[in-house]
């Protein structure tokens, strides 16, 4: 099973398994890492699921596709809004990311 | 095929004992099944925490069940005209609405309500809370004796909140929140009383009569609050109509208003039953975002939800099928045993403290960040300004509501 590594908003860094296919607000939400909600549960209705991806996974994971929902929703995140911004519902877990590190941050609502 | 199906003697849905604590009364629900078919509402009832929260995020439901409020309302009314306008409205509402037309409405809709725009509006929810509670201090003064803190603070934070957001002056603030309890009659299930059912008619009309006034103002004169900002959507096109602007800008007065209030009266009445919290929060040992999320869970204002069954599906070994009706209780996922420990404790810190107080899926609460924003500051804020305050009764009246858990008052001496 692949793994994320979650680095949570007290620095504390969470290696979790998470099934392929799941997202990563599912992974963080069964482990339950301090600091992510996914309220709506992967709907994208609440933006209370927004993560930073490192830098040196940025490339591989990429930014939310122009004109979609999800770009348009992460001007609604209550933390600040990064290149590296990202609502991890959106994000699912293939073999190709396994390893992937995401900052939660310090706050979602 | 496999139903199971409540004894006779466990149907009553809203008799004394589920309407005082629901979390025993549903909790023996799910004790037989978590989710169960009960034969007098004729609906399944969702208790446990992990099929109300799949049932809610997944697809196996609609909440598009307007048609059955038309039967409802016209049945009622015997067709009358007002019946016709308050239908007319409450079909735009985003609440019944599915996607695309769902998503489309949301993300228009979600700007002045996200954690972004909340977040810079803490300055002013402080602001009004500190002028209720002059407001409330000195009325006390001038006045003593015991108070309904129902009415008297937490119905005020919400109206003079949202009010303030949408740019509407101080003294219509109470006249929105009367209208906006009448109307809890007609939609949220209150049982029997046909002459309030005419009176919550009646409400809907003026609020109505109010918010199309107002909307026809901020066009001729666009101020910086929300309704301008909708207003200026609607009018650049961006797919809006008219009367999912009216529509909408009735349900945010409404919707956030009985919610807010009783999450800040049953809170209230929690924390006169729990001295250690009433401590912690004087003293101020416990972060207020934390605290308000354990009120949500423990004692949170919607009792329960509902869906119709969308398709044909098997949950939790029963059988469901499309057009069924289903009641998720949302009091009774946030004290499931399974998904929390010791679940009938309050703890302020309690954390994970995954509660679904503002539902799941599609439809979760849109105003979420504001409702937290103004419970965070209203609670704690009470309690600091008034530490000794005792609630008069140990055994306060609820609401004989289906999708409330709301007080009928809150009796206070407030010192
Ligand atoms: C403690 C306060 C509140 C609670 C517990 C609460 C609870 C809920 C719940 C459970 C739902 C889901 C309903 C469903 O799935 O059928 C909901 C939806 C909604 N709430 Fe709240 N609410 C609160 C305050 C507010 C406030 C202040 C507003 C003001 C904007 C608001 C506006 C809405 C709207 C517009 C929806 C429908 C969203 C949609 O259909 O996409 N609520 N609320």
């Amino acid at each position: 099973m692949p793994t994320v590594n979650y680095i949570d908003p007290a620095g504390i860094q969470h290696e979790v398994e998470v099934p392929l296919g799941q997202s990563l607000m599912e992974g963080a939400v069964r482990d339950g890492i301090v600091g992510m909600l996914g309220e709506c549960g992967g709907n994208l209705s609440c933006v209370t699921c927004h993560v930073y991806i490192d830098d040196a996974w940025f490339d591989r994971v990429g930014p939310a596709l122009e004109g979609s929902l999800e770009e348009e929703l992460l001007d609604n995140v209550s933390a600040e809004r990064l290149p590296s911004s990202r609502l991890s519902c959106q994000i699912h877990i293939g073999a190709e990311l396994d390893g992937v590190v995401v900052r939660v941050p310090p706050r979602q609502t | 095929m496999s139903k199971t199906v409540l004894p006779d003697h466990m149907t009553d849905l809203l008799s004394p004992v589920a309407v005082k604590d629901p979390y025993m009364y549903f909790g023996k629900y799910r004790e037989i099944s978590p989710v169960v078919w009960n034969p007098q509402w004729k609906g399944w009832i969702f208790t446990s925490n992990a099929t109300v929260r799949e049932g809610l995020a997944g697809d196996t439901m609609t909440s598009d069940r307007i048609t059955r409020f038309e039967d409802q309302l016209t049945s009622r009314a015997g067709g009358d005209q007002n019946a016709d306008i308050i239908y007319r409205t409450m079909v735009q509402w985003i609440v019944y609405a599915t996607p695309p037309r769902h998503t489309h409405l949301r993300l228009l809709l979600s700007k002045p309500f996200s954690p972004r725009a909340v977040k810079n509006q803490k300055a002013v929810v402080e602001t009004i809370i500190a002028e209720l509670l002059d407001e409330l201090e000195q009325k006390i003064k001038n006045k003593p004796g015991p108070v309904d803190l129902l009415r008297e603070y937490a119905a005020q934070v919400p109206a003079r909140v949202i009010s303030r957001l949408m740019g509407i002056p101080d003294q219509d603030a109470a006249k929105l929140g009367h209208w906006s309890e009448e109307l809890t009659l007609l939609i949220l299930g209150a049982m029997g009383a046909e002459d309030r059912h005419s009176r919550a008619k009646e409400a809907f009309i003026e609020l109505e009569n109010y918010v199309r006034k107002m909307v026809a103002a901020r066009r001729k004169n666009p101020g910086t609050d929300l309704v301008s900002d909708w207003v200026a959507a609607r009018d650049s096109n961006v797919g809006l109509t008219e009367e999912e602007l009216i529509s909408s800008c009735i349900l945010v007065i409404f919707g956030g208003h009985e919610t807010t209030m009783n999450l800040i009266a049953n809170s209230l009445l929690a924390v006169h039953q729990h001295p250690a919290a009433r401590q912690a929060l004087i003293e101020g040992s416990v972060d207020s975002a934390m605290a308000v999320e354990e009120f949500l869970r423990f004692c949170g204002p919607t009792r329960s939800i509902l869906r119709d069954v969308a398709k044909d599906h098997e949950v939790a070994g029963q059988t469901l099928r499309a057009g069924e009706r289903a009641l998720f209780v949302l009091a009774a996922a946030n004290q499931d045993p399974g998904a929390f420990e010791d679940p009938g404790t309050l703890k302020l810190d309690r954390s994970p403290n995954r509660h679904i107080a503002f539902g799941t899926g599609i439809h979760q609460c849109l105003g979420a960040p504001l409702a937290r924003l103004e419970a965070q500051v209203a609670i704690p804020e009470f309690v600091r300004r008034f530490p000794g305050y005792r609630v008069l009764t140990e055994d306060p009246e609820w609401q004989p509501l289906l999708m409330t858990r709301g007080l009928k008052a809150l009796p206070t001496e407030v010192l």
